[in-house]
């Protein structure tokens, strides 16, 4: 029986009665936006793999504990949120005690289409954003990062981080506000609208 | 300038998550899940507070075994010498008396009951049969053999109540009080002035 045109709640049930193919589905059909919000959090490839697979066998353990109060996505994706935030903290911790790593190598950037749009833009200005963003406080960091891949709404990155849509905006404005002003410090651009 | 800033900034955010998945991601999860219920079908699947629990009572009855094992037998074969040991004895023996070779039926009913008390006989206990079986007219037996005489008997120890020593008390004169009537005397006052 063919499941290419079936609902999420319905592929959901499904799975509930046991049927792995239907959760495959569902894996097949969030795993970009479930692994994107999980390397949004963490940065690395690699991570972004284990923790978007752990979050995906979360899921189908506690797929009897779904509710429709949301949809399969939005609560998918707060699973996946809540376990990559627990790996960065555990991340964090483990290589605070050993080495200090430096900013610039803390993300690691996939590598970028050859657009020509892309090619004019300044490879330095682009470092240097970068790196702005590295330093954001993480609130503003996630929210920013969030919004600007594209895979999810306003709405369910809200649901993700279980705040209200008012503060995720708050929080990509502020955290674009606080780019502007430390690029502008660093020399990129007459910003005085950002200082406000 | 600002413009170009916004859309540098929505770029280079943009390619810090334009990773793709990998492509086996699907297949690893439904394998992750796959093992995991093969974990929980496959072995005694127990939450965790069961699982203590069982544990504890594991200890609980190994400890118990190894218990029983090291005290059990030699209590019963205690509690049969001291059987034996007070069905031959007419009279209990005093601590640090010597034994005499009356003693030595009462070693052989001893040694007959341990024996029926399936106890594993030591290398001492092996011995004393062989000498048990000497002829009357040998004389008196060595005393190596009967330590279990001087067991001192289990009974509880008297207990040496000092008397209460009530004192008796002494006799009290009868009271003779005189009726009042009409006529008797005032009874005298006592009044201190």
């Amino acid at each position: 029986m063919s499941i290419q045109g079936v609902s999420d709640p319905e592929l959901v049930e499904r799975a509930r009665r046991g049927d792995d193919a239907a959760f495959g589905m569902l894996v097949d059909r969030h795993r970009s936006a479930v692994f994107r919000a999980v390397l949004a959090a963490l940065g690395t490839r690699e991570g972004a793999d284990e923790v978007a697979q752990e979050a995906f066998v979360a899921a189908y353990r506690y797929l009897r504990d779904f509710r429709e109060d949301a949809s399969f996505k939005t609560w998918l994706l707060s699973i996946a949120w809540r376990r990559a935030l627990t790996h960065r903290r555990r991340v964090r911790t483990f290589v605070s005690r050993f080495v200090q790593p430096p900013e610039d190598t803390e993300w690691q950037i996939p590598v970028a289409g050859g657009s020509q749009e892309q090619a004019v833009l300044d490879t330095e200005l682009k470092n240097a954003i970068r790196r702005q963003i590295a330093r954001l406080a993480p609130k503003l960091r996630d929210a920013l990062l969030l919004a600007a891949a594209g895979d999810n709404s306003y709405e369910e990155i809200a649901g993700m981080l279980s705040i209200p849509l008012g503060t995720l905006k708050w929080r990509v404005s502020e955290a674009r506000r606080q780019l502007k002003l430390k690029l502008a410090e660093v020399g990129y651009g007459q910003l005085a609208g950002a200082r406000g | 300038m600002d413009q170009q800033l916004d859309k540098a900034i929505d770029e280079v955010a943009r390619e810090m998550t334009a990773a793709e998945p990998p492509s086996a991601l699907r297949a690893e999860v439904l394998a992750r899940i796959e093992r995991e219920r093969g974990g929980r079908t496959g072995g005694l699947f127990l939450p965790r507070w069961a699982w203590a629990g069982v544990a504890a009572v594991l200890v609980l009855s190994v400890t118990t075994t190894l218990w029983l094992t090291r005290t059990g037998p030699a209590s019963s074969q205690q509690a049969s010498m001291a059987a034996a040991a007070s069905s031959s004895q007419p009279a209990p023996a005093q601590p640090g008396t010597v034994a005499t070779a009356r003693a030595i039926p009462a070693v052989e009913t001893m040694i007959a009951s341990a024996q029926s008390a399936a106890w594993r006989p030591t290398a001492r206990s092996a011995t004393e049969p062989q000498r048990v079986g000497l002829p009357d007219d040998v004389g008196p037996a060595p005393l190596a053999g009967p330590d279990a005489l001087d067991i001192a008997p289990l009974g509880p120890a008297a207990m040496a109540i000092p008397g209460l020593g009530v004192t008796a008390l002494d006799a009290i004169e009868p009271l003779t009080v005189s009726t009042i009537g009409p006529g008797s005397p005032e009874p005298q006052r006592r009044d201190k002035s």
